[in-house]
């Protein structure tokens, strides 16, 4: 396949090139979600370094997984399985870094003033620290639902739940959540 | 009025037209969702900082070498190594139950069942629990046994006393219980030998 085949093909055209040895097809499908995966640890971790390392694992799996996977679901959303397993797999073996201001650094967004900067760094931070607190499967079906906006049947394929479960956790990821934030 | 589940909630909050009609209509169940709303706003307020344009122009070629270089993940139980290492620790069990000594796992023998020769103690030797089992035997080379037989040498029965070290309430009736036949007759035979030699 050409470069310009590649560019212009589906995840689907992608897999099955990667699975007929194209290598560099692969790379087209990294280069096309790797953002979304990082974003997705990144959500489960907060720190730049894991969030990296845990993004570059969920695609090695990804490319070592692809003669297996069955095309019942689309790529992305089976990449999402993949990564959220990755990333609760080592929720299990580690806890989250603590997070400092430093972390995410209090960018000043375009006239917004440093006092105004620094306090909603701060905001930010609280819930984040909410959010690591909540149980796994909360926090998935939140991150999944609220960051990347999937809809509650994908977040089921991906989390391995019903539709049923997935909406469940997110009414009660959000009431915990607020509780949290609400007792500060 | 019958209230939105948890699940009509989520999807209230999703903008489905069916709970946003409830929703519209009942207070109660407008109050959850909007407070729901709020911590829902909180959390997408809540941005990951973008990483610099180089490192997603190295991540593709990041990932290849790992592909490259990690050895892929084996499951723990198709690990030939782990598989050496449970035949491993299979053999030592069962070597050690095959070799160890018998009188190893063995409880100790009760001293009045011993059938073995007690090695021969000279009159400046005998202690206070000699006197007791008199010429009872134990094992010769039994570290435990010595070791009961000197702390034993300054026994003081009283101040054991005081300090608590008594049997238990039924401890010896139950030790008596417990004996076989022979045990039993050896016991009676100690007594009286400790009787006669007191002449109480």
């Amino acid at each position: 396949m050409l470069d310009t085949d590649r560019a212009r093909a589906d995840d689907e055209e992608l897999v099955r090139a990667c699975v007929d040895g194209d290598r560099r097809a692969f790379d087209v499908l990294v280069e096309r979600h790797q953002r979304q995966v990082y974003r997705l640890c990144y959500r489960f971790v907060g720190s730049h370094e894991d969030a990296s390392e845990l993004a570059q694992d969920a695609f090695v799996r990804a490319y070592r997984a692809l003669p297996k996977f069955e095309r019942t679901s689309k790529f992305s959303t089976w990449l999402h399985r993949i990564t959220v397993n990755v990333c609760l797999n080592r929720l299990a073996l580690k806890r989250p870094a603590h997070q400092t201001l430093d972390d995410s650094s209090a960018i000043r967004a375009p006239g917004e003033t440093a006092d105004a900067a620094v306090l909603r760094e701060e905001r930010a931070a609280r819930v984040r620290a909410a959010i690591a607190q909540l149980p796994k499967k909360q926090r998935a079906t939140l991150i999944l639902r609220a960051y990347h906006d999937l809809p509650h049947e994908e977040i089921a394929g991906i989390l391995g739940s019903s539709v049923g479960a997935v909406k469940a956790n997110f009414f009660h990821a959000l009431a915990n959540l607020k509780k949290r934030l609400t007792n500060e | 009025m019958t209230h939105l589940t948890d699940q009509q909630i989520a999807d209230a909050l999703g903008g489905d037209p069916a709970s946003a009609a409830h929703v519209a209509a009942c207070p109660a169940c407008a109050a959850k969702v909007d407070a729901l709303r709020d911590a829902l706003r909180d959390v997408t307020d809540v941005d990951v900082p973008e990483p610099s344009p180089l490192f997603w122009a190295g991540f593709a070629a990041r990932v290849n070498e790992a592909i490259d270089t990690a050895p892929p993940r084996r499951s723990w139980w198709g690990n030939p190594g782990f598989a050496w290492a449970t035949i491993a620790a299979a053999l030592l069990v069962v070597a050690a139950v095959v070799f160890v000594p018998r009188t190893a796992r063995e409880p100790e023998p009760r001293v009045a069942a011993t059938k073995t020769v007690a090695p021969a103690v000279t009159e400046g030797e005998r202690t206070p629990i000699d006197d007791v089992l008199g010429a009872q035997p134990w094992p010769e080379d039994d570290d435990a046994w010595e070791l009961v037989r000197s702390v034993a040498a300054d026994l003081d029965y009283d101040a054991a006393r005081e300090a608590g070290i008594v049997p238990r309430p039924g401890a010896v009736e139950r030790a008596a219980v417990e004996l076989d036949d022979e045990e039993r007759a050896e016991l009676v035979r100690l007594i009286e030998a400790e009787l006669k030699r007191t002449g109480a």
